[in-house]
């Protein structure tokens, strides 16, 4: 957790925004990331002896780009409703920054097998602040938990209202900026100017 | 360095070998998902005319659903029905009228308009005496959660169901959504429905489109309210 | 007072460094200050050159407040008499204001100590006065209907996302009252996006806000459209005098014009923002009238001088733009950031579809932009003076 590439790098965050309403959108959403993560690093490690240097970023983005357009078709085929709600951001893995800053970072220099625990390691630890965030979002922006209502009727009756604000874009910021902010005070990390 | 000639060629089969993965995907895909999308229209039509599955909604399950119930017309300007074939003339409108046991149960048909921040599109539907609202639904809108997207909601969906679409003259004054609260002693109570505070412009928005939809299909509904008070008689 | 002077230097050996009660000293320090003056100084904006402390300047602020308070009580009672269609006289209406607010102001201030305190102990400084002012302003800037439980979450959201995530008071981008309005206004909109009235008034009562009037009628004037309302009374003089509904603080526009002059002549907040804001409201509003023959949206053709009495600016302008630390910091920087504050009041107001009222997201709006308007004011006087030096 000391290297999350969202709490620490602030990287992504642009799709952490957008589909973080509900958990399980931020769940399909994690899986795909994962896997388009950790099969580009293993095609990109497998080729990296010989990748010509002059075009290795145009290289590792057509790569990633055919792998975020097939995890995009095979949501389209298999999960029809769920590629709706993800709708343009599933497309936007490709620019997400993890994906090719990994592909350049770590994967260039070492061998598939490690590259492949690489992909998944930031994936997995992407996702975990994607699902953290989306927790504290669908709970108070849907009073549910994973599509389960757990707000009970009777505390609405009772005056209780959802959180508009957590469903709306600005609400990922403050919740993922109280993450990072707790993440960074309990690590005590901090950014050296 | 490596020449040249090397990235070149190197590049070039990379592409290739990933353009043909794409294709090869994309294609084996395609049927599946054009499936996909008309099951989700039909799930909609079959929605917001009133049928409910107890269960999930099951792939096989919809489409024959559909295919039991729901008879696809296409009518023109002038409400003749030109049968059902596919056309792309702008005159030309679908209307999904609903079937149980050889009986007409209700007409639906699509709506789209400005919201305040986009398009919405739903569905729009009808009883089988063409003046009565059997129901409404959105699949797609922009609105602000909490208050225009109050429109997905059952509260406000439910208020539309029962309201008249014609005066007493027969003509049509399609359903307004008013800002506030209707007041019970408002004559024309029939025609309106309670607005969801804070969106005014969202409400507008619906009550223009969903006039001029309606506009659209008035002909062949007034065509029907006449059939059917033949048969009353 | 001689007595509580030695008995807090008697105990304050006891809130050192190293003994038991350090953690504590804190809210040791803000006792002995609040009573008596310190030798302290400032390290950070708002920089007070005077013998007066930031301490008395925010004492001053509150005082200036309570006028607003009382005449809000006494509306609110009002208010509620009228839709009850009660008679009553101005002392029950205040005393049914007084039940109404007295819970506001208790929960406003008991979530604000909260989180100034442990922020104040965790981070091991002294207790800031500045939250008294951030939690006197938050329940006037409310409707007297808020549920209690939102303004508990608000006002922590203010406190703590407004305030001491930048590091405390003087440190702060957005003025943390209006960022704990803001969230209010974007997290339960369905009540308070300020398109219905609000008032303590039976259930199911509603009404048209004066500025939401000309927002839902098109191609009318927006005056004749004001006068038309039988339901409250929306003439200019009495939106001035502030019998209508509205937010607990804000509807008064003599009682804040009047704060406003004896904070402007005590030096308390800047005259320059107050004059660039209502010349900025002035000549949007003006030019919106010239538009308005050729539009269909009634908000334009509203009068200057009613855009003035309207809504909140009066007081979003004296109470909120003017805080020293979210302005600008340079005299001229001050009157063009009090400009804008007016311009983009008007045009929310009168453009944008979805909020009826401007005054609040124009002031966090130029907040954001204050310290880009000093950099350009100290940019020009350094060429001025290099072209005069030259």
């Amino acid at each position: 957790m000391g290297e999350n590439p969202i709490s620490i790098h602030v990287l992504g965050i642009c799709s952490a925004l957008a589909i973080t309403t509900k958990i399980d959108t931020a769940v399909v959403m994690t899986i795909a990331v994962v896997a388009v993560l950790s099969i580009s690093n293993v095609v990109i490690s497998f080729l990296r002896n010989n990748i010509p240097n002059k075009v290795r970023i145009i290289i590792q983005m057509s790569v990633i780009a055919s792998l975020v357009i097939i995890a995009d078709q095979v949501l389209k085929a298999y999960m029809y409703d769920m590629s709706k709600l993800l709708g343009v951001f599933l497309g936007l893995i490709i620019t997400n920054c993890i994906v090719l800053g990994r592909a350049e970072a770590y994967a260039m220099q070492n061998s598939p097998s490690k590259a492949l625990l690489d992909g998944m390691g930031n994936g997995l630890g992407y996702g975990s602040i994607l699902i953290a965030v989306a927790f504290f979002r669908e709970l108070f922006g849907f009073g549910s938990i994973y599509g389960a209502q757990v707000i009970a009727n009777q505390i609405y009756l009772g005056g209780y209202e959802n959180n508009g604000l957590m469903i709306l874009s600005p609400g990922a910021f403050f919740i993922l900026g109280l993450i990072v902010w707790a993440h960074r005070a309990y690590t005590g990390t901090s950014d050296k100017h | 360095m490596r020449s040249d000639t090397y990235t070149i060629v190197f590049t070039t089969i990379v592409t290739v070998v990933l353009g043909l993965g794409l294709s090869v995907t994309a294609d084996s895909l395609r049927e599946r998902q054009s499936i996909n999308e008309e099951l989700d229209i039909k799930k909609n039509i079959l929605s917001v005319l009133g049928f409910s599955l107890s269960s999930e909604w099951e792939n096989d399950k919809i489409q024959s659903l559909y295919e039991q119930n729901i008879n696809e017309l296409i009518v023109d300007k002038t409400g003749s029905i030109l049968g059902p074939i596919e056309s792309s003339n702008s005159d030309k409108y679908t209307i999904y009228q609903s079937r149980e046991n050889d009986k007409v149960t209700g007409y639906a048909i699509p709506i789209a308009g400005k919201g305040l921040w986009g398009t919405m599109y739903g569905y729009f539907a009808i009883e089988p005496d063409a003046e009565t609202v059997k129901g409404i639904t959105f699949y797609r809108h922009k609105e602000t959660p909490g208050l225009g997207a109050e429109v997905d909601k059952e509260w406000f969906q439910s208020n539309f169901v029962g309201k008249k679409l014609i005066d007493t003259n027969g003509s049509l004054v399609s359903v307004e959504v008013v800002k506030g609260y209707v007041s019970s002693t408002d004559p024309k109570a029939m025609h309106k429905v309670d607005g969801i505070s804070g969106a005014t412009i969202t409400g507008k928005g619906l009550t223009t489109f969903l006039k001029n939809d309606l506009q659209k299909y008035e002909p062949y509904l007034s065509k029907v309210r006449k059939l059917n008070q033949i048969e009353s008689l | 007072m001689k007595w509580l002077l030695d008995y807090l230097l008697k105990i304050k050996p006891n809130f050192d460094e190293g003994q038991k009660l350090n953690w504590l000293y804190p809210l040791y320090e803000a006792t002995e200050t609040i009573l008596f003056s310190t030798d302290a100084k400032t390290k950070s904006a708002p920089h007070i050159r005077d013998s007066i402390d930031i301490k008395r300047v925010m004492i001053l602020v509150v005082v200036a407040l309570i006028p607003c308070y009382v005449f809000g009580a006494i509306n609110i009672g009002y208010q509620n008499a009228l839709s009850f269609g009660l008679e009553r006289t101005w002392v029950e209406n205040l005393i049914f204001g007084a039940k109404t607010i007295i819970p506001i102001i208790v929960v406003t201030f008991v979530a604000g100590a909260f989180w100034e305190i442990l922020f104040a102990i965790v981070r091991k400084h002294e207790i800031s006065e500045g939250f008294l002012v951030t939690c006197a302003l938050i329940p006037l800037t409310m409707p007297p209907s808020i549920p209690l439980w939102q303004l508990f979450i608000a006002t922590s959201f203010g406190i703590v996302i407004g305030k001491e995530i930048f590091g405390g008071v003087g440190m702060n981008i957005f003025n943390p009252a209006l960022t704990a309005r803001c969230f209010i206004f974007f997290s339960y909109p369905s009540k308070i996006s300020g398109d219905m009235v609000w008032l303590v008034g039976p259930d199911g009562y509603s009404g048209a806000t004066a500025l939401s009037v000309p927002a839902s009628t098109n191609s009318a004037d927006a005056v004749s459209l004001l006068d038309g309302i039988t339901q409250f009374d929306y003439s200019w003089i009495n939106l001035a005098s502030g019998w209508i509904p509205g937010s607990i603080g804000e509807t008064n526009k003599f009682i804040i014009f009047l704060a406003a002059v004896a904070l402007m002549i005590m030096k308390l907040i800047s005259w320059r923002v107050i004059l660039g804001g209502v010349s900025g409201l002035f000549a949007m509003s003006y030019i919106g009238t010239l538009i308005a023959p050729f539009s269909d949206n009634s908000m334009l053709s509203i009068p200057p001088h009613y855009h003035l009495v309207m809504g909140s600016f009066a007081f979003g302008l004296t109470f909120m733009a003017t805080e020293p630390v979210t302005g600008s910091h340079t005299d001229t920087g001050r009157l063009v950031y009090g400009f804008f504050v007016g311009v983009l009041t008007v045009i929310i107001r009168s453009i944008n579809p979805a909020y009826p009222e401007g005054v609040m997201l124009a002031i966090l709006l130029m907040n954001a932009f204050a310290s880009l308007i000093d950099y350009f004011v100290v940019k020009v006087n350094i060429r001025k003076r290099m072209a005069r030096y030259a």
